[in-house]
């Protein structure tokens, strides 16, 4: 009895705690939980975080869908018309009840043909949410070329500190009328609004501390200069409609930018505190970095993501610890000047060569997405030949090595051993691996003959003292092939070289190898000698493999 | 005694755990309860209905992820994320239960959302039975009463 009761009061939980895990699930997830107990019905009844979505309710399709066009489907037409009458008559209980709070009000809604009674039903909702003195609103309209004209109600919210809008567009005189001016967060993307609206709005509302603009229409000049608590600011221009920007918030620490093909962005005035810097898909001259980021005192993370218009990229900070570059099909020098940098990510297609290191110590470098795929002429000798020189100038070379997208070679690399060159001793080396989809691995033979080639090329430019291979699931049928593989090149091959496998170039430099499994099954760690042989069938589901390799110090030049 | 930049917290059932105060005041709760009155900062600090396999479990997290925040060269964020999968998988039902309303109660922002999202991810797309089975939930409406529910709801099921 006692013990019952004990058990009782444990698996109580209060209602703050479920409305906390009602917020991460969708309004169906949500409002199915209301059928568990008494407990979590009269939880969900109160919860002040209100989420609806028409998706629900369209011809009983449960997923919402896109591309839906009003009058094309008479049952939707019939599903947003139960949708109102629900949503209505959920804000009418929460309006009577005077312990009932909204907090969060979140809106999905399709506008079908008679916009003019969709936007007053809007209307009425959004009413009674600021009567409730909501803090939280989204609205998203789902609909095309058709826009919601934001009513008076949330620019007299004073209660309102996050606001969201889609589809919306501003009423061009609102003076007076602003009265939102607690609001922490703005965020609008595809709205209509004016230079001047976005002005008053600003003013208006001096606490925003996270700002997010992306594809409004009528909007030219962003100038955010008086905003003292900007932390955040995300701008996305995919139309092209910017022509000045001048962003001084005294506070910023990240900044955004997506889609500028506006040549005036170079003027763009950035507060000095910056930290964290994103700049998606811009057009940029070389002058771009010495105007912009190398005068960033604080500037930490920097990523350069598919930009263009530029030929050399040189940086010099002390601040920056990451930095994330990746290129489109372009050759782009890059000159790195970067004392304290912890992780460096290069992209696809860059110019391996062209890439220096001036007096660097990388305690992990990480050159992502060097796609070394089926183009051809992409992975060849002369890649590896790259590789290693940009590797040598790493010193001292303590860093770990990733290669992403490592995909079967078509390229010839079976000359390799004829250059010389000095392997390079690194820390740590992992291989993302990707196959083609189209193709089916069955074999070990069939990986021998796609990633061999590839994994001599890559010891004989550098030598990792560990090789780290995580076990991937989706990659081969029997989940563990590329990790037989591994070991299969590493160490047993290495075992049975009495005539019957010819020894790999590199193997002359190494002297020994030990390897861990590590045993995804029962989370056990299974160490192998390498002097046994190794029984598969012992490791059932093999979650990673180290290798751990000890090299001959390379003194002199590999002779061809 | 605690030295000093310590604190000492004790559990309802009287252990009592020495931790650095950069841990403890991941907790809103003991930092407004330092913040307020300096005799906590020398003193022992109760820990009022947690347990010292919960308190354990807490100081485990809040220790990982102050030192995370004080550097993050070392505890990197896919680290931390490993680490969170981890602390979560691990726990069995009661624990769950209780981490959940200790965190709540001393105002553990980032644990209390990593437990609820846990607690989430156990919902998504599983059946109330299902649901009330793996949380020890007991249904205790009539079937009348059930049946009024989902005829109020019929696009959630």
């Amino acid at each position: 009895m006692k013990r019952t009761k004990a058990n009782e009061e444990k698996l109580y939980l209060p209602e703050g705690i479920i409305h906390h895990i009602l917020s991460y699930l969708n309004p169906k997830e949500a409002a199915q939980v209301a059928v568990l107990s008494k407990e979590w019905l009269s939880a969900w009844k109160l919860n002040p975080k209100l989420k609806f979505d028409d998706g629900y309710f369209k011809n009983n399709h449960l997923i919402p869908y896109s591309g839906w066009i009003p009058g094309d489907c008479p049952d939707c037409k019939e599903g947003i018309q139960k949708f109102k009458n629900y949503v209505n008559s959920t804000l009418l209980r929460y309006q009577k009840e005077h312990r009932h709070i909204i907090e969060e009000l979140n809106i999905g809604v399709t506008f079908d043909d008679d916009q003019d009674d969709s936007a007053s039903v809007l209307n009425g909702w959004l009413e009674i949410a600021v009567e409730k003195r909501v803090k939280v609103i989204e609205l998203s309209i789902k609909s095309f070329g058709q826009w919601y004209k934001v009513p008076k109600c949330i620019l007299k919210a004073e209660s309102l500190t996050n606001l969201s809008l889609s589809m919306c567009k501003f009423q061009k005189n609102f003076e007076g009328e602003l009265m939102c001016a607690n609001l922490l967060s703005l965020d609008l993307r595809n709205v209509q609004i004016g230079d001047e609206t976005f002005r008053a709005i600003i003013s208006g509302c001096p606490l925003i501390n996270d700002l997010s603009i992306s594809n409004c229409l009528g909007l030219e000049t962003i100038e955010v200069v008086n905003l003292s608590r900007l932390r955040e600011f995300y701008l996305y221009d995919i139309k092209g409609e910017i022509r000045t920007l001048q962003v001084g918030a005294p506070g910023l620490q990240i900044m955004e930018l997506g889609w500028f093909v506006n040549q005036s962005f170079l003027e763009v005035y950035v507060s000095l505190t910056l930290k964290h810097l994103v700049l998606f898909s811009v057009k940029m001259s070389d002058t771009f970095f010495h105007n912009l980021v190398n005068k960033l005192p604080n500037l930490e993370n920097l990523e350069i993501k598919e930009c263009y218009g530029f030929e050399r990229i040189s940086l010099q900070s002390n601040s920056l610890k990451h930095i994330i570059l990746y290129f489109t099909a372009m050759e782009v020098e890059v000159e790195i000047d970067v004392p304290n940098l912890i992780k460096f990510e290069y992209g696809r297609y860059a110019n391996l060569q062209r890439l220096t290191f001036g007096g660097i110590f990388l305690k992990q470098f990480v050159p992502r997405y060097i796609s070394i795929s089926s183009c051809g002429s992409c992975i060849n000798s002369s890649w590896f030949l790259k590789f290693n020189g940009m590797i040598s100038n790493l010193s001292p070379s303590n860093v770990s090595l990733y290669i992403s997208d490592v995909e079967e070679i078509n390229g010839s690399i079976k000359d390799i051993p004829n250059f010389a060159a000095k392997a390079i001793e690194i820390g740590e080396l992992e291989l993302g691996v990707k196959t083609r989809s189209s193709r089916t691995y069955s074999s070990d033979c069939d990986l021998d003959g796609l990633f061999s080639d590839f994994l001599d090329a890559l010891l004989w430019a550098c030598h990792p003292k560990i090789i780290v291979q995580d076990w991937n699931p989706n990659l081969f049928s029997d989940g563990s092939g590329f990790i037989k593989f591994l070991y299969k090149k590493l160490v047993w091959k290495r075992r049975n070289d009495e005539g019957l496998y010819s020894i790999n170039f590199w193997e002359h430099h190494l002297k020994k190898v030990e390897f861990e499994i590590f045993d995804g099954q029962n989370g056990e760690e299974f160490f192998c000698q390498p002097q046994e042989p190794l029984d598969w069938g012992t490791v059932t589901k093999p979650s990673k493999i180290l290798f751990k390799l000890q090299w001959q110090q390379v003194n002199s030049n590999y002779v061809a | 005694m605690a030295s000093k930049g310590n604190l000492t917290l004790k559990s309802c059932n009287g252990k009592e755990f020495i931790v650095e105060e950069k841990v403890a005041v991941m907790s809103t709760t003991i930092k407004n309860m330092v913040d307020v009155d300096d005799s906590f900062a020398q003193g022992v600090i109760p820990i009022i209905g947690v347990d010292g396999k919960i308190l354990a479990k807490l100081i485990e997290y809040c220790k990982e992820h102050a030192e995370a925040d004080e550097d993050e060269e070392v505890k990197s964020e896919e680290y931390l994320k490993k680490f969170d999968e981890k602390f979560v998988d691990e726990l069995n039902l009661n624990d769950l239960y209780d981490l959940l309303k200790a965190s709540n109660y001393l105002e553990i922002t980032k644990l209390l959302n990593l437990l609820c999202q846990k607690v989430a991810s156990m919902i998504k797309g599983k059946k109330p039975e299902e649901i009330r089975r793996i949380f020890n939930i007991k249904n205790d409406f009539t079937p009348e009463e059930e049946e009024e529910i989902n005829r109020q709801n019929p696009w959630a099921f």
